[in-house]
């Protein structure tokens, strides 16, 4: 009976005692934490995929609720999502929309040339440091995958030998972008994806010889762009989607058909596909300046 | 029983009868010629030459950039046609100087040609010599010669080996240079080690060249300070680290040069262009070549012009045969296949080597079943299938240790499971400096 007794009694004792020591320490060590961070966590995806620049989802909770950044995106909760977080901390909601990957290159299989068996590793990082591949292009898309595994989204499908972004899935995250060895993939603003498919340096006559898609720098695009959006530099012509009406007419002059435009207003969709005009009237200031 | 470096390394068939005895011969002088600018270890070379400048053969027409880079001669006396890039074994796009020959190979003015002997009483003019001839280590790597020859005072030299193993299979460029030039090799041997002002000299040759070994050791004699040691051949007794523990039974520790351990390595090839660059001040301008392997009509080698596109290469031997699977640059086990034999030979290319459809095609790849046998294969005490595992697995920040890696292939060569256990550490070794350098910049 003693046993029990002195048992039940040293037990409690000290169950009682560390009680008090556990709550000295909660009260003495606690940290407070906003519990919108919390909230807002439960809001975001979850897939701590990195796409906003932070770690993940809890850094990006702890950063816009300390800081209340009304242009902190969360690419892959879109537009729902930021209406919800900024309902949650009573701010407004930036008129921002996150980026859409494209594939600066469309030299598919019928197009471009290509040549030898590529008998490495199917990886696209693998391949280009054994400069393999079978592509002759040496900026061109590898065609194998490593974009495609890279995104969460599965937004990303090999088509003809070529990485295509279907943009309904993408969320813009930059995964791929990372991925790609070539540097091919680009992030542009959603709803103006006029750009040029290509990324070769290579000089026009060289491209002919392997892609029927290449940027052979003909420049009729600069020429033809009244909005000054298309820039040529080291033999590529690019978009600058700032700049650009989504008009259509560089692709309408793009011979090769290199320029792609898939956000097009329908006016301009038909006029994109008119042949192309003769000459650009000379600007009556440019006249004037040189007599 | 000859001594060999004792952890790793295979054994793989030698196949150098094709061209073990056949002489060097002169490639007929190439109308045009390609000379990529980056072909040393380091920096790229800049051009300082215009397209229709006329040049002569030796002229420099491209200068180092930095001091681990070296300069780049003209190999044909001729006009630059232009300046551009070019697809080369290196990259898909290097920068190239492109030189129509005008045939007269008129050399430029301070070369003396028929010099055969080495001048020593002026040794400390050697370094600036082989600098200014843009020599690079002519066994694979092309690591700039004057850099390697130069060590920093925190690590005091002792020991300069020449490495005359060539284990690679198929090649015999340096086999056939230990059989026709030994006194010039010895010349060039002594003139480096004068540089280094080190004592000792060794040259290594693997056992199964004992025509070559039989040659240097008549052609050193008694010479003072230099002496030739028969290895047992292995494969890859041939890499700097191998052939210091080998030699002298010193471990080369991960990430550490040879300097660490007080020696220098140089090939045979180099040490014959540094005998060209001291006593006949002639740049480097062409290398000894072996072509060779089952698919090529006439198997030979060849003193070849830097920058001669190999097509021309490829006709003087007689062609290619039908049965042509695969065409690789370099030795079989770390050359580089080429998808297109439109590429010019670099100051680095050792040989090239035509495999058939048969033995080059891949064989079906399975899973690793852990046997082992890759560890028991890597020289360099790593655990090769493991790694390739977490290469393919995408793990790349875990694997530091693939920079210990020489890319020599044991491993793969070993897989009963076909596994490309190669090309995943050569992606891991990629990869983890591509996060090293984030992470740097971050």
């Amino acid at each position: 009976m003693a046993v029990i007794l002195y048992s039940a009694l040293v037990l409690g004792g000290l169950g009682a005692l560390l009680s008090v020591v556990l709550l000295v320490a909660a009260r003495r060590f606690a940290v407070y934490e906003d519990p919108l961070i919390n909230a807002v966590e439960d809001a975001l995806p979850g897939a701590n995929c990195g796409g906003c620049g932070f770690a993940g989802c809890r850094a990006f909770a702890e950063s816009i609720v300390r800081t209340r950044d009304a242009d902190a995106f969360c690419p892959v909760g879109g537009r729902e999502t930021a209406e919800r977080i900024a309902g949650m901390l009573g701010m407004e909601v930036s008129g921002k929309e996150p980026p859409v990957a494209v594939v600066m290159c469309v030299g598919s299989l019928d197009g471009a040339s290509f040549v030898g068996r590529y008998d490495g590793v199917m990886d696209c990082r693998a391949a280009a440091i054994i400069d393999g591949g079978e592509r002759v292009c040496p900026y061109g898309c590898l065609g194998l995958g490593t974009c495609r595994a890279a995104c969460q989204y599965d937004a990303i499908s090999i088509i003809e030998g070529v990485a295509r972004v279907d943009p309904e899935k993408c969320t813009g995250c930059g995964s791929c972008v990372k991925a790609c060895p070539r540097g091919i993939i680009r992030m542009v603003p959603r709803g103006s994806r006029v750009y040029v498919a290509c990324s070769s340096h290579d000089v026009g006559k060289l491209i002919r010889g392997y892609c029927r898609f290449g940027c052979i720098g003909c420049r009729l695009c600069v020429k033809t762009c009244e909005h000054n959006a298309v820039q040529f530099s080291d033999n590529l012509a690019r978009v600058d989607p700032d700049k650009c009406t989504r008009c259509g007419q560089c692709i309408a002059v793009c011979k090769p058909k290199t320029i792609q435009g898939a956000d097009l207003s329908p006016e301009a969709l038909e006029a994109s596909k008119k042949p192309p005009r003769k000459r650009k009237p000379a600007k009556p200031a440019t006249r004037e300046a040189n007599p | 029983m000859n001594r060999t470096f004792k952890r790793g390394g295979i054994h793989p068939p030698e196949e150098k009868h094709y061209t073990r005895e056949k002489p060097i011969e002169n490639l007929p002088l190439p109308g045009k010629v390609c000379i990529p600018l980056n072909q040393n270890l380091g920096a790229p070379s800049q051009p300082v030459v215009e397209p229709k400048q006329a040049v002569k053969t030796g002229q420099v027409i491209a200068d180092p950039a930095g001091f681990v880079s070296s300069p780049v001669h003209a190999s044909v006396s001729g006009v630059v046609k232009s300046i551009g890039y070019r697809r080369t074994s290196v990259s898909p796009c290097s920068l190239c100087i492109e030189i129509e020959s005008d045939g007269q190979d008129t050399w430029v003015d301070g070369v003396r040609l028929e010099a055969d002997a080495i001048d020593f009483s002026r040794p400390e003019t050697f370094l600036e010599s082989i600098r200014a001839a843009g020599l690079v280590g002519m066994g694979g790597a092309a690591f700039p010669t004057h850099v390697k020859l130069s060590p920093p005072e925190e690590a005091p030299v002792d020991t300069l080996i020449v490495n005359g193993i060539e284990c690679e299979p198929y090649l015999t460029a340096d086999n056939r240079l230990m059989l026709e030039y030994p006194g010039k090799i010895l010349q060039g041997v002594l003139a480096m080690k004068a540089v280094l002002g080190v004592g000792r000299a060794i040259i290594g040759i693997e056992d199964n060249k004992p025509q070559a070994i039989a040659a240097v050791h008549e052609a050193v004699g008694k010479t003072p300070g230099v002496e030739v040691v028969a290895l047992k051949t292995c494969y890859p007794q041939g890499a700097e680290k191998q052939l210091i523990k080998a030699i002298l039974d010193r471990e080369v520790p991960p990430g550490k040069l040879p300097m660490h351990v007080g020696a220098v390595v140089q090939n045979v090839g180099t040490a014959f262009a540094v005998f060209e660059a001291v006593a006949r001040k002639k740049p480097l301008v062409e290398r000894v070549m072996t072509v060779s392997g089952p698919s090529i009509r006439d198997p030979k080698n060849l003193r070849v012009r830097i920058g001669t596109p190999l097509k021309d290469v490829i006709e003087f031997c007689g062609g290619a045969r039908e049965d042509l699977g695969k065409l690789i640059m370099g030795g079989p086990m770390m050359g580089k296949a080429l998808r297109s034999a439109d590429v010019p030979v670099l100051k680095s290319t050792s040989g090239l080597i035509f495999l058939d459809r048969a033995s080059s095609l891949s064989q079906p790849e399975s899973e690793c079943i852990r046997c082992g046998r890759c560890v028991r294969a890597c020289p360099q005490g790593l655990v090769p299938g493991e790694m390739a595992r977490m290469s393919e697995a995408g793990k790349f920040e875990l694997l530091a240790d693939a920079l210990d890696c020489l890319e020599c292939g044991s491993c793969q060569y070993d897989c009963p499971s076909n596994r490309k256990i190669l090309h995943l550490l050569r992606l891991a070794k990629n990869e983890y400096r591509e996060l090293q350098k984030e992470k740097k910049s971050a």
